[in-house]
Formats: structure tokens, sequence, C-alpha cells
């Protein structure tokens, strides 16, 4: 050691500085990108979720916390078809074979729904975490979860299920962990029962916040009362077509909420309500139908379900069998919850679409001083409870928030939390905090067999408020409108509400027997668009976001069907008939002088003239139409854009029924010039700046021809958001309001149909794949099909084929 | 004959280095790599003064055949995905070296300093005879 050379010293020192940093720094994440040794080392990181042919292997299995044997077959398409031989296995097998396709998804929309984004993604989802806890989600799902297990029979289920997820994580290495969090540099937690109430939470908030009560709010208060009603009445004054028949008849109400003496008119006047909250994109949306047996080509009733929701990957739906000796069904089920949620046993079907009957209403609270310990109620001081969150933020300390609660439920906003310009503090009262035990609902639907079985298994239903479309191979159709919906006042609800006074709170729920419900309707068919529920006859009073096109036009073609087979029910599914495009180009066309415009400009008034009214793909005409309506209702209701103020123009329908009444009004003058413009004038100018804004995206897009569906630009976006996990450009027509509702980001989630009880005649196809990771050739495949409308044949395997493998075939004991 | 000889040494040794990074691999997260390429350097210094070359030989190779394999059994579905996080030309296959140049460089670094840090006990034979 004595000859040992500083030389040699420096040499040495300056590698092992070298190794020592490099590995420091291969060890640390690197702006948004996880720890790069670790994510690129072959053994370990991404590489590893490069699933190969060898990635599914059949064979025998041994998982802790079975009680039998179970065989999970893959089928062509990797959809599990499983059966156990006890329902404990059944929910054990479905939670361990969903993690392991979609483990990550589950893991992170329980995440979101706990307000624990933050966590692993950082500041930036700090006030999304933030306003989830202030809603109440976290603490609903609690209440929902101790509810659900106070049932010995979802008690059961739900933890047998959880098991299984757990059992899975169990097994997992790191190297093994899903894709993504390798890529956020996370690991999977256990799994629990109230990560499923969780989720079924995060559907709940997806689709009950169909409500404006702060923008209803401001415009009763710019525009008055009158001219509110006639731009946002409760009813349409006609072309209604519920989803229960109009005629049928109801039974009086059981109670009649009393209204308040005297309408708190002050809230209205007050203040200006601003909170710049995120909504859900108002287009989302589903249809459902059933033909009873004697319009059908078999003489057995066909049931049809196709959810709109966000477009994602993974998936929202995974496809599975689930058999036992008590029951054999097929369907969606959604990934981190038991059971199937929209599908069909050997003697029923049923689907569902969403309510829209707004649940959520919002209370103006005053707090007796800076301490928020007391609020006013009927001139006495009632005591809040206050929770502390503590939000954990990745890569920087803790934030923490206080949620005040009263006795309506938690303070959403207030000075502390998208303040906007008011010092209002508005608690939060919604039947997503009330507990119900939906699980079981499903877990009875799965099993049913007859109507009065799905009648039962309805009545645990509570949030979100679905219409229920129900067949059965023996012959009955069948829709309910199912959820806890509140026994209002007229027009309780639709504003804020004045906390300060018990008269305006909910006075009570609208019986359960109540609920809008038809059974083997004498015109043979039952559906439902998110229209509706009923006409005015309807003893309750309510009001929510609701469609008017979709409705229609199902009902108009279901009307002209006889001898329907599955495959009429397919074309009705991607029908692109654009209705509110024939209700209201006339009228644009009739006001547009086209002998003003250049040669030029008026090359897409020949499109339009020649147009079928089909937002089908390739077509030029639609373009046109759906940028020179976006541009007028932009231009009319430019009254609804104001700074720090919260607005929502009024609904397409409501729009073209306002201009055939009322052609010249006071809205299509346009504030910002200082001329008078009239229908004339707003309608050149928006037709001008539509074809301003296609030259502009042709101009943008040169390799693309001008075709309604590039133009559109339906893209299926990953859940990170992530470009690169994603599927962009789709060839595809439809939008919003047409009954193939896919628009840019949202569409047909699902699309189903089904013949109860006949064998072979089922179909079914979402966009995505069964596998969650990217890396998989099972992650996307099922997008090319529904792009082009077309659906996989189902069938639901025997008993008896249990174990003759398909694809891979797994036969697992404890 | 003596450059025959140098090779077949250099090659031996950068052999031993990828059998030490997959036995540690097998057992430890990434840096195991690291741990695999100081041991091997410190254990085959006598083999000559390639310690670097032979350790990002092997650790390259390593890692992007493995890397490579995967890729190909997976017919590039997950590569071509990853590929556009990055702000790289659209080749997915870029991928595969980039992964070998990781595990490469640092291997090489860390088996010299293992060979370096060997030759402090060693007498210098010329000096004392």
């Amino acid at each position: 050691m004595k000859q040992t050379s500083p030389a040699k010293i420096f040499l040495f020192s300056i590698n092992l500085l070298i190794t020592v940093v490099l590995t420091i720094v291969l060890q640390q994440p690197q702006g948004s990108l996880p720890p790069p040794g670790k994510f690129f080392d072959p053994f370990g990181g991404f590489w590893q979720n490069a699933e190969g042919p060898l990635h599914f292997k059949s064979g025998e299995m041994h998982i802790q916390g079975l009680k039998g044997a179970v065989y999970v077959n893959f089928d062509e398409r990797m959809v599990p078809r499983i059966f156990a031989e006890n329902t404990h296995d059944l929910y054990f097998m479905q939670g361990y074979i969903c993690a392991r396709f979609r483990l990550w998804q589950m893991d992170m929309q329980s995440r979101a729904a706990a307000g624990r984004l933050s966590e692993v993604a950082g500041e930036k989802t700090l006030q999304t975490d933030q306003l989830t806890r202030r809603l109440g989600l976290p603490d609903a799902a609690k209440r929902s979860a101790a509810f659900m297990m106070s049932d010995p029979a979802s008690k059961e289920i739900l933890e047998a299920y959880a098991a299984g997820v757990n059992a899975r994580i169990n097994e997992l290495l790191p190297a093994e962990y899903p894709l993504e969090f390798k890529l956020l540099n996370y690991q999977p937690e256990p799994w629990s029962p109230y990560k499923t109430a969780l989720l079924l939470k995060y559907m709940a908030n997806l689709l009950t916040s169909y409500e404006n009560d702060f923008e209803n709010t401001n415009a009763v208060n710019r525009f008055g009362e009158n001219v509110f009603q006639t731009l946002f009445p409760v009813f349409p004054d006609t072309l209604l077509d519920p989803v229960i028949p109009i005629g049928t008849a109801f039974s009086k109400p059981v109670l009649s909420p009393l209204a308040p003496v005297t309408l708190p008119d002050s809230i209205r006047t007050t203040a200006m309500y601003a909170p710049s909250a995120e909504r859900p994109e108002p287009d989302l949306g589903s249809n459902n139908w059933a033909v009873a047996g004697s319009r059908t080509q078999s003489g057995k009733p066909i049931l049809s379900n196709d959810p709109h929701l966000p477009l994602n990957l993974p998936s929202i739906w995974f496809e599975v069998q689930l058999n036992s000796p008590e029951q054999n069904v097929y369907g969606v089920s959604i990934p981190g919850a038991p059971c199937v949620i929209s599908g069909f046993n050997d003697s029923i079907a049923w689907g569902i679409t969403n309510a829209a009957m707004d649940v959520k209403d919002w209370y103006d609270i005053q707090f007796r001083d800076a301490s928020r310990n007391e609020y006013l109620s009927d001139g006495k001081w009632l005591k809040t409870k206050k929770v502390l969150e503590r939000i954990v933020v990745k890569g920087r300390p803790p934030v923490y928030d206080t949620i005040v609660y009263t006795h309506y439920g938690p303070l959403t906003y207030d000075a502390w939390f998208h303040h906007g310009n008011t010092s209002a503090n508005l608690a939060l009262r919604w039947t997503a905090h009330e507990p119900g035990n939906e699980l079981l609902t499903f877990h009875q639907l799965n099993r049913a067999e007859n109507y009065k079985d799905y009648t039962e298994a309805l009545s645990h239903y509570v949030c979100p408020g679905q219409n229920f479309v129900f067949a059965s191979a023996s012959g009955d159709i069948a829709i309910r409108q199912q959820g806890l919906f509140v026994n209002r006042y007229p027009d309780q609800g639709r504003f804020i509400l004045d906390g300060t006074r018990s008269s305006t709170a909910w006075q009570g729920f609208i019986p359960d027997s109540a609920n809008p419900a038809v059974l083997n309707p004498p015109r043979a068919w039952v559906s439902s668009a998110n229209q509706h529920p009923t006409d005015s006859t309807w003893p309750y009073h309510y009001h929510g976001i609701y469609e008017y096109y979709r409705n229609r036009r199902i009902n108009s073609l279901l009307a002209g069907l006889n001898k329907a087979r599955p495959e009429d029910m397919m074309q009705i599914q991607n029908d692109n008939f654009n209705l509110y495009a024939r209700e209201s180009l006339p009228m644009l066309l009739r006001n547009l002088d086209i002998q003003s415009l250049s040669k030029d400009d008026r090359q897409a008034v020949g499109y339009l003239l020649k147009w079928d009214y089909l937002n089908a793909p390739g077509q030029v005409a639609p373009v046109y139409f759906e940028a020179w309506w976006k541009h007028f209702t932009e231009l009319l209701w430019d009254e609804f854009q104001a700074d720090g103020e919260v607005l929502v123009k009024p609904g397409t329908f409501q729009t073209i029924r306002y201009l055939q009444h009322f052609p010249e009004n006071q809205f299509t003058d346009i504030k910002a010039t200082t001329e008078k413009e009239n229908l004339q004038a707003i309608c050149r100018m928006s037709y001008l700046a539509a074809i301003q804004e296609v030259r502009h995206w042709q101009s943008e897009n040169q390799s693309k021809p001008l075709a309604w569906a590039w133009f559109k630009n339906t893209n299926i976006q990953h859940l990170t958001r992530q470009k690169a996990f994603s599927v962009g450009n789709l060839f595809i027509g439809g939008n919003s309001g047409i009954v193939n509702a896919c628009s840019n980001k949202n569409g047909p989630s699902w699309r189903m149909i089904v013949s109860p009880g006949t064998q072979g005649a089922a179909y079914g196809v979402y966009p995505g794949g069964q596998s969650g990771n990217p890396g998989s050739r099972y992650y996307d495949n099922f997008i090319n099909t529904w792009v082009n409308g077309k659906y996989f044949k189902i069938r639901m395997l025997r008993k008896d084929e249990q174990a003759k493998r398909i694809l891979y075939l797994i036969y697992a004991k404890g | 004959m003596q450059k025959d000889k140098r090779q077949s040494a250099f090659l031996l040794r950068t052999g031993i280095i990828v059998a030490a990074i997959v036995l540690h691999q097998i057992f430890l997260p990434w840096w195991g790599l690291v741990i695999a390429c100081l041991l091997a350097g410190y254990l085959t210094a006598p083999m000559g003064r390639s310690a670097f070359l032979a350790a990002f030989s092997a650790a390259f190779l390593t890692w992007s055949l493995y890397a490579l394999y995967l890729d190909l059994q997976n017919d590039e579905i997950l590569s071509s995905r990853m590929i556009q996080l990055f702000p790289l030309p659209d080749v997915p296959l870029l991928l595969v070296p980039i992964t070998g140049l990781l595990g490469g460089v640092v291997g090489g670094f860390a088996c010299k300093s293992g060979d370096l840090f060997r030759r402090f006990f060693w007498k210098e034979k010329a000096r004392y005879y």
C-alpha cells in the first residue's frame, strides 16, 4: 500500500466518484420521467411490460384464499370465463383476474375518488384532490362501504373480491408491476371494500353532476325570471317524448312537499356566484331499449345498450363471464367492483342509461363569525363539524385543508377554495352522500330470472340514478328510472338555496314505488336516451339536463321495426342521422343571404343544400354545419359569456324552439359591436366565421381530406393523458346528440345487443381491449371493430366447456 | 500471438462480467448491475487494463440484447409507444441502444473502479527486482 502513488489514488477516486454520481442520477426521477436506471433496466423496468407469446401460460396454480377449484377459460379476445364452485370463489377470482389486467387503472380511479392523486402525480392535481374531498366523496365512500358491509351478501362479495385483488398484488414482483406504476414511480397498495366503494362514488360523481345551480342563479339575476324560464323551461312546450310513454297512468303522490311561504328571492339577487369548478362534459349520455317479441323475427325480445362515457384507455369496462352453481352471467364490469354492470344471463338481459335528474343542491351558509363554528338556521345558531384533511403531495410538503360540515353536507366552496368574486359559503346536499347498496342491485340482477327479481334487485339502488332497461326470455320488457330522488317543491334546487331557512331544505325523497316505470307497454318497445323520464303528469316535481334528439330518433326508428333482427339494432346504435341539424339548418339557410356571398364562400352552401343530414365520417357537409352552428350559438348567446361569472348557454333544443317563436329578439344583437345585429346578420357572420375555421383547419391538416371524422377528431385518451398511450384519428361519424354519440372525447363506451334466452344472439364491443397494458396486443384490439360499427358475437360458455381450453386456461385451487 | 491472447482475455473478461450482471440482476434491482461490475472489476483485474471497455461491452450487450429480445417477441408494440415519450425520432428500435448505453456507461465506470482498487494492493514487480 505504501507504494500507492497519488496518481493512482486520484484515478481511482475519479472513477468511483463518476460511478456513484451516475448511479445516484440514474436512481433519481428526471423531470416528469421516472429514474432512468430503474426504468430502462430490461430486467425490471418498462421492457418487462413488453408482453410476448409466453406472457400468458395455461396451467394449474395455487392461490391462497380459494375455497374450492376454479377454472378460468380465456377466449380468443382474452375475455375470462370464470367457473367457480361457490359465490366466494367466483368474486375472489373476478378480483384476481381483473387485477391481473387492470391493476393500475383500479388504483388510479379509486385514488381519484379518494382525493389522493397528488400523492403520485404531484402539485398539478392538488386542486382536483381538494375538490374531491370538499365534495365529500371519500367520506361518502366510507359510509357507503360500512352500509354495504352491514349486509351479509354484499359483505361476502366485497371481501372475496378484495381478497382476490390482494392475492394478485401479493404475488407481483416489482418487475411485473403495470407499466404506469413504473412510469409514475410508485407501488400498488392493498385493496379493500372501501376502495370498491370509492369506485362506485367515482361513477356517481361522473354521472350526477348534471346541475347548473350557479349558472342558473347568475342567469336569472342577469336576464330576469321570465326570460330565464323561456330559455330554460323545465318541460319543453312540445316534442317531449319521455322515457315513460305519454299517457301512462301514475298513482297519486304519497306526500307533497311544501314550498316556502316566501321564496328566497334575496339569494337570487345578492351574489354573483363564480366558482371555476371543473364540470363533467355535457355530452355524456347513453341509449338503451328493448323491443318485444311481437316485433322481432325470433319472437323473443331484443335488448340494446350503449352507455356513453369519456373514451379512455384502459377502457372503463372489463368484459367477463361469471359462472357458479347460483348464476351464469355475461357482460361488462367496472375494474375495481365485483359483478356485471350491463349484461345478460340465461333468463334476462338488462342495460343502463343515466337518469340526469338533478340530485345535487347548493346551500348558501351564513356563519356567526370567522371561526365558522356556528351557522344560522331559522334564527338559531347550529354547530359545524370540522375535519382536517391532509393531502400528501409528491415533491413538496403535505397540504392541510379544513372541511366544514353542516347538516346539509360539506362546505365545498368558500373563501379558501374556488372563491370567485363572492363571499358566499356553499354547502353541498347530494344523494351521493346517502348510503346505498348499489352492489347488491347488480349482484341480484346478475342472477335474476324474471321481472319480479329485477324489481327486487333495483330496490337497493340509490345513486347515480339510472334507467334500467329489462328484457326476459319469457317475453317481458320493462324500463324503470331507479335511484333516490328528491321530493321537491317546484323549482327547488334549480338555483342556489338559502341555507339559513329550514323551509328550503329537502323534505323527503320520492318513494321507491313511485319511480317512473313501465312494463310491456302497448307500443311493444321501451327506450331511454337521457331524456325526461316522464311528462308533467307525473305527480312529482323534478328538473335536470335532458336530451331531446337521440330519444326521438331512436323511437322513430323503433316504431318502424317489424320482424326485427339484431342486425337492425346494430344499425340503430350506429345511426348517424343528425336530427338537430334537420331542425336548425333550414332556418340558418333561410336567413342567409346567399347572393351576397362571394363564389368561393358560397361553396359550403352547396354542400349543405345537398346534405342528407348524416354525420357520416367521410362527409363534408357536417363539417360546415357543426362549425356554423357552433359559431352561430356563440354569436347568438354572446350575452352568456361574462368575465368572472359562470353562465351556461341555452341548449340546442331550446335555441331552436326560441328562434321559432321569437326570430326577432334581444339576443341576436352582438354586445361588442355598436351596430344592431338581427338574425340575418348573425347567420351571415357565423357562416363566414365557420368557413374561416374550416379553411384554417385545412391549412393545418393538409395531409387529410376535408371529412367529418378528421375534423371532429375522435380520440381515446389514456388516463394519464399521455399521447403515447392514447389512440387518435379514428374514422368514425356521429356526434353528441346523435344516436352514435361519438364526439371528440366521449362516445359509446360499450355496445351490446342481446336476445335473452336465444342461444347465439348476443353481440358486444367496446373501444379498447381487455388488457390495461400499453405493451399488450390486447390493449386496443377492439377499437377497429368498434370504429367500423361491427360487433363481436358473444357465446356464453357452458359449464361442461369449462376445461376445454380456448386461448388460455387456468385451473386454480386454494 | 500476443494480440490474440489479449483478445481472448478481453472476451473472457467480458463473458465473466455478463455472467456477474445476470446473476446480480436476478436478485437485486437495477443497481445490481453496478455492484456486479464493481466486483467483477476487482476480481478480473489481473486480466489486463481493459476494465472499462470490457464492462461497457458486457453491460451494453446484456441490457441491449435482453431489451432487443423483449422488443422483438412483443412485435415492437410497447417500444413504438414508449418512443413517443421522448424527444427522439419515431424509431422504436432506438430505445434498444439507449438502454444498452445507460447500462454500459455506469457498468464501465463501476468496473474500472473495482479494477483500480485491486491495483492498490499490487507490488510493481519491476521496482523490486
